[in-house]
């Protein structure tokens, strides 16, 4: 059944039951999520972290030929900054002040999409909710009604409100309604030669990596939402096919243009190391009835990484991965086989979609390590302290407090990770790290009393 | 002007508050907001690269309200949070940050805080909520809540050290340079022989907050720190000075120390020994570029983007040593109408510029730009495109600095000044080497055929055929 005749994308909780709260082992996960619905948790301590509006941005910027009016008070639009990037993309803040709360900020929203149109001749426009605008209950859409046609361009509203969902990704999920909904092209008769590959949150080293192999095998491809245009996204329903980059994060997408626009899903898995990567080359290469061709291209990789490869890099070293559900695998495997003893994981979220990730995970023991929440810091610290883990390796930001732990931080960011290229980036990166073992330690932001407790304290069972 | 801003800069009061206090060592912020509202301020700042505190980012307690808060209320969920950050986290001092939702739904925060203040806890509030202003406010009203509040929780008889001076207006993150201004005006101060509380950075933290009562005057170097110090003017009697910016010369030193004289005893001996010393630093480096000053008409066509200090600070220094011509000041800081502050620069800025505007919006930025027929622009990464665009010079030195790591750097007192000095004739130089290099293509491209090598600074030229001796030879 498609969710595009809603208004807008139902949020992760509501659509598959995502928890973000949980904290205890594998064993106790796989229980909790078998049912048909995920009992919700909460925190009673926590620590801020990202949301829907941060993520549905991060995504929006990135989609050229597009202006980006984040209505809600000065502070919220400070995401563009965020951004690090010299005017690659444009927005604008309606700057709402208190008297906007009070008596709606319509003006200035309508004010934001003409200066937009006018000063940037966007393709489209896209208006960002906020919480601020959520509480006010603005009625954005009798202002897109009104200007719609005079300025002759989509606007399309992104129902982001940051506080009605715990999992970020619903952000993801709302972009992708809005695009499907608004923007791509419904007349879907002919199919062209390319295959859409959806990416939400890799980096551009990841997206390039992955970009170099289709190329390659002479694949034509776009990429989606991230670095596209609004072209791009018109014709996404025209594509041959849809690969995803993180299932967790694309599938949304990838369904909806499979169920609605008739493009078929290639269902794979993150191609992280060697074995991730070769299962989603296999699985492209069968739909486009080019397996021999991908065959002998792994086979070469494989011959090159096989070289290098050094199996022991890791040996007594205990390992915690912190990633996305959907890479833990690809990751986890990897960091087996160069000899490390993986103690547990922690995921922003689990699912009934992607918690079938938590059956692979057979090289983990059944009492290993389970945290799912965004961020919080401090459970991890409990845990990194008590287990004495050696290796934190992480797709997160701002893992100094690792090293008051007594770990060393292995990051997946501004570098390739994806790819069999990424195979050879991550052991660099884990030789790198292991030299700054026992380096750079400073005393720990948390109590001790808190560290000798069990670290699932906070997390309760949430009473309705 | 509209209200409208294309590509703002500032972040809000919440935003302001918050890298305020992350940045007091020993203090520990919790936020009562939706997840994200102070993510968004660790994203934005994380990109400027002065280095993360130990309570900044994803370490910041905070209620992460939900939908059921904003409904309901959420005083409840922040009075849990409260009590478990105590159990959780090491601090000195917890300080309470309210949010736009919180101000909307109308929790109590200050009940909540009151109620464990009453258990004896060490924790304050500040009841500002984004939209009451931008981060330059949040950190002035931060500043100002907690020194209201701070000798309930932190029990200090007053006890005035004679030789102790309060230190405001730098606001940490939004002067890219706040740490190694900070330890700039430290080195200032103590050369003199007197003490400071800085409140942030290396040598500052929740002591300083506690003692500031026992200060014998706060100096105030910015619009942005009046607040604070009339504070303690009222209740403590601790006097303040304003000025309109940090020193950037011997003679800005010379002047500050003047100042403060009137409210501390400064050894005479001590004092000239130090100033001398500092002007002594000055001349050296001053009469090694007065060369350059010459050479390469450092005298440009200067626009100045920044915050109002920073701009004050800037202009002053270029037009005075280098001659520029300060032809306009873009003040992103500045509010429109300011009713909340006795100190009015109206007149030194148009002492220093020749043009002043008020706006962070991009647009009237590159309109400003483009008029002013500016060679060089001081201002951020966000007037990069816009510089490269009207092909002017940009030296990033206000908020934000893309790509970069700033760490104890300093553009205050004499080696800021220096500092400001060499980036402003590197960045003229490579201006004019690329002139150069433009030329020699030009040249290149009219006579046709081989190449030829410029070398020795335009000196001489090295001809590699005889047709280029003979354009070189008419040329003479």
């Amino acid at each position: 059944m498609s969710f595009l005749d809603d208004r807008k994308a139902l949020t992760r909780e509501k659509r598959l039951s995502a928890l973000s709260h949980f904290h205890g082992t594998l064993e106790g996960l796989i229980d909790e999520t078998s049912g048909t619905e995920i009992k919700q948790r909460i925190r009673t301590f926590s620590q801020i972290h990202v949301d829907e509006t941060i993520y549905a941005f991060d995504v929006l910027s990135k989609i050229e030929d597009s202006v980006i009016i984040v209505n809600g008070s000065i502070g919220c639009s400070a995401l563009g900054i965020a951004q690090d990037e010299e005017e690659a993309f444009t927005w604008f803040s309606t700057n709402l002040v208190e008297r906007d709360t009070i008596l709606g900020g319509d003006d200035k929203l309508r004010e934001a999409i003409l200066r937009a149109n006018e000063e940037k001749h966007p393709k489209a426009i896209f208006i960002l909710g906020t919480p601020v605008v959520a509480i006010n209950n603005d009625d954005i859409n009798s202002v897109i009604l009104e200007l719609e046609d005079e300025i002759g361009i989509p606007i399309i509203s992104i129902y982001t409100d940051g506080f009605k969902s715990k999992t970020p990704v619903t952000g993801y999920d709302i972009v992708t309604h809005s695009l499907l909904k608004y923007l791509v092209d419904k007349n879907v008769d002919l199919k062209e030669d390319f295959i859409n590959v959806i990416s939400f949150s890799e980096n551009i080293e990841d997206v390039a990596s992955i970009a170099g192999i289709l190329h390659e095998l002479n694949i034509k491809f776009q990429v989606l939402p991230r670095f596209s245009s609004i072209e791009e996204i018109r014709k996404a329903s025209k594509a041959r096919a849809t690969v995803v980059l993180n299932p967790e994060e694309g599938d949304y997408l990838a369904k909806e243009l499979e169920e609605v626009f008739g493009v078929p899903y290639i269902e794979s898995e993150a191609p992280i190391g060697f074995r991730g990567t070769k299962n989603f080359l296999l699985k492209l290469g069968s739909f486009l009835n080019i397996e021999e061709q991908v065959v002998a291209y792994i086979d070469e990789a494989e011959a090159k990484i096989s070289e290098q490869f050094v199996s022991n890099i890791l040996e007594d070293k205990r390992v915690f991965v912190d990633a996305s559900l959907s890479k833990v695998y690809g990751y986890g495997r990897l960091l087996t086989n160069l000899g490390g003893q993986m103690v547990g994981f922690s995921s922003p979220f689990v699912d009934l979609d992607n918690k079938k990730q938590l059956k692979r995970f057979d090289f983990l023991q059944k009492n290993a390590i389970a945290i799912i929440g965004n961020g919080q810091q401090f459970e991890k610290a409990n845990e990194l302290e008590k287990n004495h883990i050696d290796i934190f390796f992480s797709e997160n930001v701002g893992n100094s407090y690792v090293t008051d732990e007594g770990a060393v931080v292995v990051s997946t960011k501004n570098r390739v990770t994806y790819g069999f290229e990424g195979v050879d980036v991550i052991i660099a990166s884990i030789r790198r790290a292991l030299r700054l073992q026992g380096k750079n330690g400073n005393v720990s932001s948390y109590k001790d009393s808190f560290k000798r407790r069990s670290g699932n304290w906070y997390v309760k069972q949430e009473v309705s | 002007m509209s209200n409208v801003i294309k590509n703002p800069r500032n972040g809000c009061a919440l935003h302001g508050a918050l890298q305020t206090v992350h940045e007091i060592e020993g203090v520990v912020p919790v936020v009562h907001a939706n997840a994200g509202c102070g993510v968004i301020n660790y994203l934005a700042n994380k990109s400027v690269g002065n280095g993360a505190g130990r309570y900044s980012g994803f370490a910041i307690p905070g209620t992460a309200a939900q939908e059921r808060h904003v409904i309901f209320g959420g005083a409840s969920r922040l009075r849990e949070q409260i009590k478990n950050t105590i159990k959780v986290v090491n601090g000195d001092l917890y300080v309470i940050l309210n949010s736009c939702e919180s101000a909307m739904v109308g929790d109590d925060v200050d009940a909540m805080t009151r109620e464990i203040v009453e258990q004896g806890e060490p924790v304050v509030d500040t009841l500002i909520a984004g939209f009451n202003g931008g981060s330059h406010y949040g950190y002035e009203h931060v500043l100002n809540d907690i020194l209201k509040t701070i000798d309930g929780v932190k029990k200090n008889e007053k006890n005035t050290d004679s030789k102790l001076i309060n230190i405001f207006g730098i606001v940490p993150q939004k002067d890219p340079y706040w740490q190694g201004n900070l330890e700039e005006i430290r080195r200032i101060f103590t050369g003199v022989g007197l003490k400071v509380n800085l409140f942030f950075g290396v040598y500052g933290g929740v002591d300083d907050l506690v003692n500031a009562k026992n200060a014998v005057a706060s100096v105030v170097f910015s619009r942005w720190g009046e607040l604070p110090a009339k504070l303690l003017k009222e209740r403590f009697d601790v006097p303040y000075i304003t000025v309109s910016s940090l020193p950037a010369s011997a003679r800005d030193e010379r002047e500050l120390i003047e100042k403060i004289s009137e409210y501390v005893d400064i050894d005479q001996e001590v004092r000239e020994s130090f100033l001398n010393s500092e002007e002594k630093y000055e001349k050296n480096y001053l009469s090694r570029i007065r060369d350059d000053i010459f050479e390469y008409d450092l005298g440009k066509r200067t626009l100045i983007v920044g915050d109002e200090e920073q701009v004050i600070r800037y202009g002053k220094l270029f037009s005075e040593v280098l001659g520029a011509r300060v032809v306009g000041a873009v003040l992103t800081d500045a509010l429109k109408k300011d009713e909340e502050h006795d100190r009015d620069n109206t007149e030194l800025l148009e002492s220093i510029a020749e043009n002043i505007y008020i706006t962070s919006d991009a647009k009237d930025i590159e309109d400003i730009i483009k008029r002013s027929r500016a060679e060089v622009v001081i201002g951020s990464s966000l007037e990069k495109k816009i510089a490269e665009k009207n092909n002017v010079s940009l030296l990033e030195f206000s908020y934000p600095i893309y790509h970069r790591a700033i760490l104890n750097q300093t553009t205050a007192g004499v080696r800021g000044q220096i500092e400001l000095l060499q980036s402003y004739i590197s960045i003229v130089k490579e201006k004019q080497l690329e002139k150069k290099e433009e030329l020699i293509r030009f040249v290149q491209s009219v006579k046709g055929g081989e190449s030829w090598h410029e070398l020795s600074h335009g000196k001489s030229v090295v001809r590699n055929s005889e047709r280029t001796a003979k354009l070189v030879n008419y040329g003479g």
